[in-house]
């Protein structure tokens, strides 16, 4: 290793390198321009990391070592004194800006050091800067109390020293270790500096206004930096691994905050939208607010016939209450009321088939009926009260038109309307008139919605229900056997036990069956509908059926 | 009430505790749970409690450096996130689930699974391909990269494979196309603005090997640095629906020009620009889609979010604006203080 070292005193121009055997080699610039060793010291028996020539007492030169402080007098050709005597290896010496007696080091163990020129056997302060090596140090320009320290362990830390117990005032965490850090002259608040790590060819100039992310980014070496000097306030000179030296006169910096996203979006299932939007720097808050978009989706429904709004939970019921109504010959009519689409059979307008209410029922453990027999007097307002013939829409034979009007929804992104059509018609729907993968894939889509909205009983329900095998595959069961609540024996398929003669899955709440959703207590394995035994335990502990067990359930 | 604009007032704020600048905020799946990123280098997941409130259940430094993006992953593979930051790299998160050694009780942390520093440059965006893909991790960078990254199994993070793309250009965003039956393709944008106009890429993502990126059509051109682009979901259409926030919103479509859309096979496509979005009148940083792809919403520099919806004849218009409430009840104050004084005046002169 070399290291360079420019200086021009009233001595001379001279320049003084290093090697890694310790050797200090120092050359004179002579007004010929011709280079030509003055002295070499062989003094250093450790490779020397640092070099300084005193700015206020011209003779001196500075040199750290891997074990000590030596300085040379470069009149007198010799070594005048030693300031340290053990292991502890100098990266960095510094002179502050002012004219003072003192200067300070940075140390392999993590420590800074602040010395007297005139004491060499003590040194004046300590300060335990970072975990790891202290790459490098600097003095204020212009605030003799205020110290920069870089480390290994990633950190740049502003250090205030007027005090006795010295405090990092501003803690700068970077991605890499860093190598060398030196204020801007000119500016009080920043500070440039370049990674230790190959990888890493940028130089950052920090403000200590902001330590989250560098005020500017000098990007113009290839490989990685090996050196640095402010010229002056608004150029540095750089050199690097990839053999050039550059000097950057910060016209055009990359700014990073320049590219940093302000505001941010996301969307959730339910429409609600969340925003992370810029507040004024000054009262620090940042906040996150999420507008609750419910009402907004449902005027558009009413307007626009938006399908965002109506993917509820009772839009798989519905389309099975469509399936149950349609008439034997694939005749619809559609009818519409209050925005409201439903559709219904002509064939046997009155007549409502009750496996739809059992679908509610299944659905919504039962308490939820009368709202699904409103459709029947939908129907009864619409064919039995109004049989006028001109009411009647012409009957039409729509299998050919439905790959349009599905694709058209589809293209509209109603997934909803295309999957709700085709469970609906069932076996009716002609297979061949569309690609199998394109109605598959339209399930998925689907099932996804269902999912996100975490609807699994009618998630399940359109997988049980598809006609196509690449559908029905998804769904994989596990058959349990029900015991019964009497006499603990298997029961039968029709879920009646065959020793006492009754129905096992009673609700202990309400008596009846349960289909659907069957919750029971781990510990007395009595249990009923969901919804029920949701309200038992809200307002009980023991068990309703009397057994004095208290029920425990998550 | 069509197409007129309504002012949606904010209904819930969050104080996040940020030190500094939001930069990315996500939903998770079910949309029950909320990541944060920001520059103060941490991470911070917001849960909605019982109370029908957010709380915060995590927050940590998981960069030694600006976070720019936080993603959630399908929950098929568990509490995953992934975030990528200024520091170069991107790293992948899983909540896990210790008992606490003490009480017994048991607390949620968030374990770093993969570091990935392959970039040269702060990378600028990343974003889990559709799961039924894999667990596939897509992002780019500012040194010109765009980076797929296919990842065995959450357990075993180390055994990853990743391809790469020389885009020239350095990358601001990127995004997946959500479609189940046509090969995967994956738009990047860049922030290199060259006479006024800056490209987006588009690119398949070929899964045979040898595997690999393959640029499809040509670059998509539009003015201003494109700062995000997004693939509305696909939800079975016939064509692509791309958003691109640059100096204005623009929607494209993605058009498959053969028959074989459904086979697997469908390798070019006619790009038609369906609408350029201005009423923001400055630089757009985001856009976002709603779970169908009807309505996108939009963040400017104005500090505005726009909601943008398609009439029947697929014209898009603004439909809703969104604006912080405290700006405008700021306004309203000043409005009533000067009535006050007008009013004074008033008394003054009588």
């Amino acid at each position: 290793m070399v290291l360079f070292l420019y200086y021009k005193s009233s001595l001379g121009h001279f320049i003084a390198t290093s090697l890694n055997t310790g050797q200090i080699q120092l050359w004179k610039y002579d007004w010929k321009r011709d280079l030509c060793i003055a002295h070499t010291y062989e003094d250093c028996q450790r490779s020397v990391n640092s070099l300084t020539f005193d700015p206020y007492r011209p003779n001196l030169l500075y040199a750290g070592s891997q074990s000590q402080i030596v300085v040379f007098d470069l009149r007198e050709k010799k070594l005048v004194s030693t300031y340290l005597d053990r292991e502890d290896a100098v990266r960095d010496l510094r002179f502050p800006y002012s004219d003072r007696s003192e200067f300070a080091t940075a140390h392999d163990s993590g420590k800074v050091m602040i010395w007297d020129t005139r004491k060499s056997d003590k040194c004046l302060r300590v300060i335990s800067c970072h975990a790891h090596v202290v790459f490098s140090c600097d003095w204020h320009p212009t605030n003799n109390q205020r110290m920069v320290t870089a480390g290994r362990d990633q950190y740049i830390k502003v250090w205030d020293l007027s005090d006795s117990v010295e405090s990092a005032v501003y803690t700068i965490l970077t991605y890499a270790g860093v190598r060398k850090v030196r204020w801007r002259p000119g500016h009080d608040d920043q500070c440039a500096s370049y990674g230790s790590m190959a990888w890493d060819c940028d130089i950052n100039i920090w403000d200590l206004s902001r330590t989250y992310i560098p005020v500017a980014v000098l990007k113009n070496h290839s490989q990685v930096i090996s050196g640095l000097i402010w010229r002056d306030s608004n150029s540095l000179i750089s050199s690097s691994a990839d053999n050039r030296i550059l000097l950057d006169e910060l016209k055009n910096p990359h700014i990073p905050a320049k590219d940093a996203t302000p505001s941010s979006l996301t969307f959730n299932a339910y429409g609600h939208l969340c925003t992370a939007i810029r507040t004024p720097v000054a009262d620090k808050e940042r906040k996150v607010s999420v507008p609750d978009l419910d009402h907004f989706g449902k005027d558009l429904v009413l307007d626009e016939d938006d399908t965002d709004g109506s993917l509820s939970d009772d839009a798989p019921s519905s389309s099975y209450a469509f399936t149950s109504a349609m008439s034997d010959d694939g005749e619809i009519g559609i009818g519409a009321l209050d925005g409201e689409v439903s559709i219904f059979s002509f064939q046997a307008p009155g007549h409502m088939p009750t496996e739809a209410f059992e679908y509610a029922s299944l659905e919504n453990d039962g308490d939820n009926s009368e709202s699904y027999s409103k459709p029947t007097e939908l129907v009864a307002d619409l064919f039995v009260t109004k049989p006028t013939p001109e009411m009647i829409v012409r009957s039409w034979k729509f299998s050919d038109i439905i790959p349009d009007l599905l694709k058209s929804y589809a293209d509209e992104g109603d997934v909803q309307t295309c999957v709700s059509i085709i469970a609906a018609l069932g076996e009716r729907f002609d297979v061949t008139s569309i690609n199998e993968e394109t109605v598959v894939n339209w399930y998925n889509y689907y099932l996804e919605i269902l999912d996100k909205f975490e609807l699994w009983n009618a998630h399940n329900e359109l997988i049980k229900t598809a006609h196509y095998s690449a559908i029905r595959e998804l769904s994989f069961s596990w058959p349990y056997n029900t015991g019964c609540n009497n006499c603990k024996k298997v029961v039968n398929k029709a879920g009646c036990c065959n020793i006492c003669k009754k129905q096992a899955a009673l609700c202990s709440v309400c008596h009846l069956p349960v289909k659907g959703l069957y919750v029971w207590c781990h510990g007395c394995g009595h249990g009923g509908h969901l919804q029920h035994m949701k309200e038992w335990i809200k307002k009980n502990h023991v068990c309703p059926t009397g057994c004095k067990h208290r029920c425990e359930y998550d | 009430m069509a197409n007129s604009v309504s002012d949606l007032s904010i209904v819930r704020q969050i104080n996040t505790q940020h030190a500094d600048l939001v930069h990315d905020v996500s939903y998770s799946y079910n949309g029950r749970r909320m990541a944060t990123c920001s520059s103060d280098q941490t991470v911070k997941i917001w849960d909605l409690g019982e109370d029908n409130e957010w709380h915060m259940t995590a927050s940590w430094q998981a960069h030694p450096s600006n976070i720019w993006r936080v993603v959630w992953a399908h929950p098929e593979f568990g509490h995953v996130i992934a975030t990528c930051s200024f520091d170069k790299s991107i790293a992948i998160w899983e909540e896990i689930g210790l008992a606490r050694r003490d009480s017994g009780e048991q607390i949620n942390t968030w374990q770093k699974k993969l570091s990935l520093a392959e970039c040269k440059a702060s990378v600028t965006d990343v974003k889990f391909a559709p799961h039924y893909l894999g667990l596939i991790l897509g992002f780019c960078s500012a040194d010109c990269w765009v980076y797929i990254c296919e990842l065995p199994d959450i357990s075993e993070m180390n055994l990853y494979r990743s391809y790469r793309y020389d885009t020239k250009v350095s990358c601001s965003c990127l995004s997946w196309n959500p479609s189940r039956i046509t090969p995967p393709l994956v738009a990047v944008g860049s922030d290199t603005v060259s006479g006024g106009i800056s490209k987006v890429f588009i690119y398949k993502f070929i899964q045979e090997e040898p595997k690999g990126l393959k640029e499809l059509v040509s670059p998509i051109s539009v003015p201003g640095p494109v700062r995000d682009v997004a693939f509305a979901p696909h939800m079975g259409r016939s064509f692509f629906q791309l958003a691109i926030a640059a100096r204005n919103v623009h929607i494209f479509r993605l058009y498959p020009t053969d028959d074989n859309f459904n086979k697997n096979q469908s390798d070019s496509f006619n790009v038609e620009e369906v609408a350029t979005l201005e009423k923001h009148k400055s630089q757009i940083w985001r856009v976002e889609w709603n779970i169908t792809g009807t309505v996108l919403a939009s963040s400017g520099d104005d500090g505005q979010v726009r909601l943008w919806k398609a009439n029947y004849s697929g014209k898009w218009d603004s439909c809703a604006t969104i604006r912080d409430s405290e700006v405008v009840n700021k306004i309203i104050l000043k409005l009533y203080e000067y009535q006050v004084k007008i009013q004074k005046l008033g008394k003054l002169e009588s």
